[in-house]
């Protein structure tokens, strides 16, 4: 193979080959669902991200219909997965914040609410 | 601070492959070139020792401090933009014991120490010294090799990201093999165009041959890992031309084509018209050309790590 043939090849060979994933933390699901409605008021957000997490520097923030904080505090976090318990009762619209960093040290962040059926 | 996180890892790149280039290039292409010539005890080849050994030090020592300065400027960083947990003990105090990162910068650090002792031990002024120059070699491969966790595919669980970690690894020594043993190679030149010895210029060519080599298997392992992030992950070639991440890689991968290209004018060209001066001027410009390519991948591998990818905000709504 003469050397520009094999240059072309090798550049179109590295174009594909570079097209990786980006490991991030991204939110793969949550319980209670993004955007979802509910009949009773959940004990607990759990949230399961695509990587790792570092429990250090990780949080989530759940606060409730009248913009009070209705979570306990610092959340549970085993590998993929963050929760956090809730003291609500009441129906309206909740409000989920989070921040973490993955274990290959990038920070993602991101927030959406659900709903508790009246 | 992000400015600051990037140059601390270009640096540490460029240092640590700078270190483990040096190291595989005195064991592997030097060292054996002298001995074939029958010059190891030569003024010249303790000249180009010396030179050696202030490469080595000076990279283990630009290595050292910028892996503390890209723990620090990650701590600031995650600390500027973080929650106010860890501000008591001092971010960067928790980042170091509590993450996995840290215990990385652990681990690297002790193999960091290993390095200076096979460094001191193993005199890379002395070129008796081969055990020495072997463990310095394997000591900086490790130190090269160990940066895979700290990147993208540390995140990712099971099989598929051990088979991820295990191409880093691979990718980041052969890289540093060739970045790293690009400096030695151009000292060598230097060395012979400035010195009349006559058989300093009859090992350049041993020289030059065994480093493209050693630049061949480089090349050979870049692509193979390049196949398996193929094989692994299908992403999309849109979001190469779409986003900022996608068009540094393809800076990345013109500058790496680019280098390629001299390499194969050096070997297949240039190498066969050793040892007359005129090969040894334009082989010694080309290096630097590759050098300078090589030093600017690794400014464009610094702030591609930095990234957040295109696919970002779309994934966290599922």
């Amino acid at each position: 193979m003469r050397i520009p043939t094999m240059l072309v090849s090798l550049a179109l060979l590295l174009v594909v080959g570079s097209v990786s994933a980006h490991a991030h933390a991204m939110l793969d699901h949550a319980d209670p669902r993004v955007d979802s409605t509910v009949n009773a008021a959940p004990h607990e957000v759990s949230l399961s991200f695509t990587e790792n997490l570092e429990p250090a520097f990780s949080t989530m923030e759940v606060t409730g219909p009248s913009g009070q904080r209705v979570d306990e505090g610092k959340p549970h976090i085993e590998g993929k997965v963050m929760r956090v318990q809730l003291r609500a009762d009441q129906p309206g619209t909740y409000q989920v914040k989070w921040r973490v960093l993955s274990v290959d040290t990038h920070t993602t962040e991101g927030a959406f609410s659900f709903k508790v059926h009246e | 601070m992000i400015a600051l996180l990037a140059a601390a890892r270009a640096v540490h790149f460029a240092s640590t492959a700078m270190v483990t280039g040096a190291a595989l290039f005195q064991y592997f292409v030097a060292e054996p070139a002298f001995r074939t010539a029958a010059i190891g005890g030569s003024a010249s080849a303790r000249a180009y020792r010396a030179r050696l050994a202030t490469i080595l030090w000076t990279g283990f020592a630009l290595a050292v401090l910028s892996g503390a300065a890209w723990l620090l400027a990650l701590a600031a960083k995650i600390g500027g933009q973080g929650p106010p947990v860890a501000s008591s003990g001092g971010v960067a105090w928790v980042l170091l014991t509590e993450t996995q990162f840290g215990h990385l910068w652990m681990a690297r650090a002790f193999l960091a120490g290993l390095l200076f002792c096979t460094l001191w031990l193993g005199k890379p002024s002395d070129g008796r010294a081969r055990f020495g120059h072997g463990l310095t070699s394997v000591a900086a491969m490790c130190l090269m090799g160990s940066l895979a966790w700290s990147g993208h595919a540390a995140g990712s669980p099971g099989v598929i990201g051990d088979i991820h970690l295990i191409a880093d690894v691979l990718h980041l020594v052969a890289a540093g093999a060739w970045l790293g043993g690009l400096l030695p190679l151009s000292l060598l030149f230097v060395l012979a165009i400035r010195q009349t010895d006559p058989s300093l210029a009859s090992t350049l060519q041993m020289a030059t041959r065994r480093f493209s080599t050693l630049g061949l298997l480089s090349v050979g392992t870049l692509l193979a890992t390049g196949l398996v992030n193929t094989w692994m992950l299908a992403g999309s070639l849109p979001a190469l031309l779409e986003t900022d991440y996608g068009r540094l890689l393809l800076a990345k991968i013109a500058l790496f084509v680019a280098m390629v290209a001299i390499a194969s004018i050096n070997r297949l060209r240039l190498t066969p018209g050793l040892p007359q001066t005129e090969a040894v001027h334009r082989l010694d410009r080309n290096t630097r050309i590759e050098l300078a390519l090589g030093l600017a991948i690794i400014a464009i591998v610094s702030v591609l790590g930095l990234h957040s990818p295109a696919v970002h905000m779309g994934m966290q709504m599922q």
